[in-house]
């Protein structure tokens, strides 16, 4: 049976098909399982390799990012920041070194640290230096003054530190500078208002003494004037007994220096009044044309052997409420002084007019006029133009200054035109309203 | 008795690496770069399991490849050693072939050797026992 065997073996045949390819189908199967493992413990790799990088990459820039922030905020920070390798080689300098010394920071780096600046210190100062910060390996703080590009010299605070290793050996220095020229310039500009103000308070200080002095003095040294000069007068009108011809000149040469050193001491007391503040005012109601002629009529006697001729020119003037004894006081002053001070022959000239709500006087002379350096002080008390002039004339040097502290004490002006060789006016005020008194 | 692995690989790194890491497991490994030396030793050393690199030839070109290092021992000798086949080549990845070589486990190789060793303790379990 062909046939059949044939089938029967046709179906041995299937039989051994079917094993192998289920056998076929397991490797298949297993390889696919393999494979597919293979695969994804792969997969799984290449993904975390990828996060890695991409962490590594994030890190990476931040770390770019941060250290280019810190740079921004060194390169731009206002104080001089300069590192410098252990041989003092700068490395870094930022951008206040330009700043503040002019040299550009690329010009520094690479260069010996200082070697730029041309500072003035001494040797010495940069030897402590050194040592404090590679042997000692401290920080140093200092001053110190260096040199601009443009030559300049500037004062830096500056602090060095260096910067240590593991193992102690310096890495790098870093200096920071800061200008403090501008801040020493002050100060001294401060220490010397200081000192002027000191000045000003011991000058305060000793001007009060002064017219403390002054006024006690005065005071003291008036007090004997009146007997010696009562008596003196009764010498004279012989109630002592008579005297003789020689003793009588001599009796005259006293009693005339007496009220020289009267005049002296009465001035000196107005004076000490004036600088005191305490000068008295009786005020009331005055015709300054009437007090002007009396004042003129006086001085006519004055010094009659220098023939001068006093020409008055009296506007029309109010009557004012003021103390007449003070104006009559500095109106003499004034045409005393010109007197003093005119060629014989010559004439003087007074006048008084009514101007911007003041009465307002002029002495005007043809005499020998005032220096200008003289001009400056010529208010001053014991203030005389000339050393000689005060022996030729006479006088206490005190006249002006008084004439000043009586017209300002009452709100008043003194001023006074004059040229060297050619003659003077002095000019003084009365305000229509008197100032009242505390 | 300590179980021993035979090591074929043609890379000298590689080989260093996986001695290092199965001597730290405590097998002892007898390491060849072709398989032609492997097969000339494989009664001598006796080994429990051998770890088979696909491409062979780097080093020695035309040496026989893992496939066939497999085939030899496994179809051809039918020695009782179980055989890992493990390639880090994509271009290599044949499993099927591998299966049909008698290979017991197919590995491809990433960076982590841990499959490895996970591998070889499967089938002939720990260094001592």
């Amino acid at each position: 049976m062909p046939k059949i065997r044939s089938r029967e073996k046709t179906k041995e045949q299937l039989k051994e098909e079917l094993r192998k390819t289920k056998e076929e189908v397991a490797i298949q199967k297993w390889g696919i399982e393999k494979t597919l493992k293979g695969m994804k413990t792969l997969v799984k790799e290449i993904i975390q390799k990828k996060k890695e990088i991409e962490e590594a990459k994030i890190k990476a820039e931040t770390s770019a990012k941060d250290l280019e922030k810190f740079k921004l905020a060194l390169d731009n920070t206002s104080e001089q920041v300069v590192i410098a390798d252990p041989e003092g080689i700068v490395i870094y300098a930022n951008r206040a070194v330009e700043k503040i010394t002019g040299y550009m920071p690329e010009e520094a780096i690479g260069k010996k640290s200082g070697a730029l600046w041309k500072s003035p210190m001494s040797l010495k100062y940069y030897q402590k230096m050194w040592s404090a910060i590679k042997e000692q390996k401290k920080v140093f703080l200092g001053e110190i003054l260096n040199r601009r590009k443009n030559g300049d010299l500037y004062t830096a605070a500056i602090s060095i530190t260096p910067v240590l290793n593991k193992k102690g050996e310096v890495k790098f220095f870093v200096s920071i500078e800061r200008d403090i020229t501008e801040y020493k310039e002050a100060q001294k500009v401060l220490m010397k208002e200081e000192l002027r103000k000191e000045e000003i308070r011991k000058l305060k200080e000793l001007d009060k003494i002064k017219t403390q002095f002054l006024s006690v003095t005065s005071h003291e040294l008036r007090s004997p004037m009146t007997p010696m000069k009562a008596q003196l007068q009764m010498m004279m009108q012989g109630y002592f007994g008579k005297i003789n011809k020689k003793q009588k000149e001599a009796i005259n040469i006293v009693a005339s220096n007496t009220d020289r050193l009267d005049r002296l001491i009465q001035d000196l007391l107005e004076v000490s009044r004036i600088e005191a503040g305490r000068l008295k005012f009786n005020l009331v109601r005055t015709d300054l044309v009437k007090e002007f002629k009396t004042v003129a009529k006086e001085m006519k006697a004055f010094l009659p052997e220098k023939n001068i001729k006093l020409v008055l020119n009296i506007g029309k003037l109010p009557i004012i409420k003021t103390d007449p004894d003070k104006v009559i006081e500095v109106l003499r002053n004034l045409i005393n002084n010109a007197i003093k001070f005119s060629p014989n022959g010559s004439k003087v000239f007074a006048a008084a007019e009514l101007k911007n709500k003041t009465i307002q006087f002029s002495v005007m002379d043809k005499g020998i006029g005032i220096s200008p350096e003289s001009q400056k002080r010529i208010f001053e008390p014991f203030f005389q133009t000339e050393q000689t002039m005060s022996r030729k004339y006479g006088g206490t040097g005190l006249g002006l200054s008084i004439c000043k502290g009586i017209v300002e004490a009452q709100n008043g002006k003194i001023w006074f035109e004059s040229e060297k060789g050619k003659g003077s006016t002095f000019y003084f005020t009365v305000p229509l309203k008197p100032v009242k008194q505390v | 008795m300590t179980k021993k692995i035979l090591l074929v690989d043609d890379r000298e790194n590689v080989r260093v690496t996986l001695r290092d890491i199965f001597e730290n497991e405590g097998y002892k490994v007898a390491a060849f770069d072709t398989g032609e030396k492997a097969l000339a030793m494989i009664d001598k050393e006796k080994p429990d399991l051998a770890l088979l690199d696909t491409e062979l030839d780097t080093v020695v070109p035309k040496s026989m490849n893992g496939f066939e290092v497999c085939r030899q021992i496994k179809k051809v000798r039918k020695l009782p050693i179980k055989v890992i086949v493990y390639t880090g080549t994509l271009g290599m990845i044949d499993a099927v072939k591998a299966r049909r070589m008698g290979a017991d486990d197919y590995i491809i190789k990433g960076e982590d050797p841990a499959v490895l060793v996970k591998s070889v303790k499967k089938l002939i379990g720990d260094a001592k026992n």
